[in-house]
């Protein structure tokens, strides 16, 4: 609710030419997202070839046949970063909103009600936090073995703790904040002084993280289907076909992986630059989280 | 709070935080897939050669039995032996590849810290102005450059275009100098082999700059964003309406600046290790991360495991220091 306010609060701003904090950033960011959101979904309308079949144009360099010209097995490279683009987009988001789902109500649960229980939770996560990302999805996903599923599950793992900690500090402040006392004295049940009281208190917060978390999640995402454990050939995802072109880089073949990591570097970028604005817009101070 | 007390107190906070990290990872590697065996072979694998792995792992124990062992070996500094060739013990394979990887985090990590102290300064002095803004978007992109993409960018241009640099490897292999520290720069120094000093760095420097560029994004925005806050403290002012030149207000300044960068290099040192891993793959370094992918598709699940452990330990021991050098540095913290 709040933040729905508060963006419509902005938006009338807008209208009338006020500006708002962090609009720069929020409007450089949708700029970049909404174009490669909108390629990724029309991907099977605007894509020219089949992105798994090969022909006989291998490592064709880009011309107006082949905007992004054509790797070893002569795909098309254009439509492979419109198709993977899907790829990457569902590991992120599954693995987001699995890591929201389970960190968010973890860290309110748990930061609410205190005691032994929270201050173990809060050192297990602390510990994971602690423990190189990147690392830990690969330890899950080496075990898990190599799919779309698995990855997803990998860094949703890498991003519980986040969501947890975030949610967690500010709850932590809220309960005793002298409106929760209030709650609290008046005899509110704590589903209610949650769900009424708290909740809403952490959502500017947690659009920011999750935004930011989003853009942390893609490299990640990329990290690991660089490494092989994300999709199996020819499934085209933009870490993978990073990969697939690295043998031919000392010949010079520059296109093969251009391309995908600049895909890759503007969809983390935009949900950062998107974050950052956010932060701006929705934090009552400036600071970073 | 005395500073040997401190060190004490935190030395029994790690109790916990290993055990939590330990059993973590073994859950992870052996409860969460069910079975790991089975998955790093597929499904093409004969059945005898699972079930012989699985016995080479320890895998076909009841697991609280497989959990005690574990832990017990651990904490002797036993990390099992490799599952392949020679059978060599985990620990000696590691401490094989990890200088390599010391080398290039401790190289990168200078880079990403002098590269974040000049742009983090540049913003905070003209504060406000387009410089700030560009600065501050140097970190949010240097923060997204995915590792291996800058990495091919840089050997594409300094290696394939222009000569100038090695793409892959560590050194010249003739010219490996004899290990000492497992340090090739060190090591070239300690031997006087000057040769081998020149190759070495000549094959640290697209790595380092690649790993070190990206790290430097968070550095940019916390060195900025103290800077700018130790500059509005009363003591600032007061040097500013002595007349100190701008030159000696900066070093004053960050002096105080740097305290809260400490805290964050913890952190930060977690996101230089899974940084290596990729910047390694990207350039063939010889190091831990390229280890550890060779090991898992090789199937040596104890030695995946092992090396899991090793990192797991690795970063609680390098927070450990880092809230060490905190203490001495900001007596504050201790009590």
């Amino acid at each position: 609710m709040v933040i729905g306010m508060r963006i419509i609060d902005y938006l009338l701003r807008l209208r009338t030419g006020l500006g708002y904090p962090g609009k720069g950033f929020i409007i450089a960011g949708l700029g970049i997202l909404i174009p490669l959101l909108l390629m990724t979904l029309l991907a099977p309308l605007i894509s020219p070839y089949d992105p798994t079949k090969g022909s006989r144009d291998i490592l064709q360099p880009p011309s107006p046949a082949h905007f992004f010209g054509t790797n070893n097995l002569g795909q098309d490279l254009f439509s492979r970063i419109l198709w993977g683009g899907r790829v990457v987009l569902t590991v992120v988001l599954v693995s987001t909103i699995l890591s929201a789902t389970i960190g968010v109500p973890l860290g309110l649960l748990s930061g609410y009600l205190g005691g032994k229980i929270d201050r173990a939770l809060a050192m297990i996560m602390d510990s994971i936090y602690a423990f190189p990302g990147l690392i830990l999805a690969i330890a899950l996903a080496s075990v898990l073995g190599p799919s779309i599923i698995n990855a997803a599950a990998a860094i949703a793992v890498v991003y519980i703790p986040t969501y947890f900690r975030m949610t967690r500090g500010p709850t932590l402040q809220l309960k005793a904040s002298q409106y929760v006392e209030a709650a609290i004295a008046t005899g509110a049940p704590t589903k209610r002084i949650i769900f009424r009281h708290i909740l809403p208190n952490l959502a500017p917060t947690l659009t920011v993280v999750f935004t930011l978390n989003t853009a942390d999640s893609i490299l990640t995402e990329a990290g690991l289907s660089f490494l092989g454990f994300v999709v199996t050939p020819p499934t085209p995802d933009w870490g993978f076909d990073l990969k697939a072109g690295q043998p031919f880089l000392p010949a010079g073949y520059w296109w093969l992986i251009t391309f995908p990591g600049i895909f890759i570097i503007l969809l983390s970028l935009g949900f950062g630059l998107l974050g950052e604005g956010l932060n701006e817009l929705l934090s009552p101070k400036e600071k970073t989280i | 709070m005395g500073l040997g007390r401190f060190i004490a107190v935190r030395a029994l906070l790690m109790i916990p935080t290993v055990l939590i990290l330990l059993t973590f990872v073994f859950f992870v590697m052996r409860i969460i897939p069910g079975d790991p065996i089975l998955a790093m072979v597929g499904m093409k694998a004969p059945p005898q050669r699972i079930e012989e792995l699985r016995h080479m792992a320890g895998l076909d124990k009841p697991p609280y039995i497989q959990y005690i062992e574990y832990l017990w070996n651990v904490l002797h500094g036993d990390l099992g032996r490799s599952m392949i060739w020679g059978r060599r013990p985990v620990i000696n394979e590691i401490m094989d590849r990890f200088p390599a990887t010391l080398e290039l985090t401790i190289s990168a990590f200078t880079v990403s810290v002098l590269i974040g102290l000049l742009t983090g300064s540049m913003a905070a002095l003209r504060k406000g102005s387009k410089t700030d803004t560009a600065m501050r978007l140097y970190g949010l992109i240097a923060w997204t450059l995915f590792i291996p993409w800058f990495g091919m960018m840089l050997q594409i241009v300094f290696g394939v275009w222009l000569h100038w640099l090695p793409i892959a490897g560590r050194i010249d292999p003739d010219l490996a100098p004899p290990r000492i520290t497992g340090l090739y720069v060190l090591d070239s120094i300690l031997t006087g082999r000057w040769d081998s000093l020149v190759s070495a760095i000549r094959y640290l420097i697209l790595p380092s700059i690649t790993l070190g560029v990206v790290l430097s994004g968070a550095y940019t925005r916390l060195v900025r964003n103290n800077l700018v806050e130790v500059f509005g403290q009363d003591y600032m002012t007061t040097y500013r309406a002595m007349g100190l030149p701008p030159k000696s207000l900066l070093r004053k300044a960050l002096r105080n600046a740097f305290i809260p960068l400490i805290t964050m290099m913890g952190l930060q040192f977690a996101i230089l290790l899974a940084g290596a891993v990729l910047t390694e793959t990207t350039f063939s370094w010889p190091g831990m991360g390229t280890f550890l992918l060779e090991r898992i598709i090789y199937v040596d699940y104890t030695t995946v495991q092992g090396t899991i452990v090793f990192f797991a330990l690795f970063v609680a021991l390098i927070n450990f220091i880092v809230d060490i050098i905190y203490a001495i540095i900001d007596p504050r913290v201790r009590y």
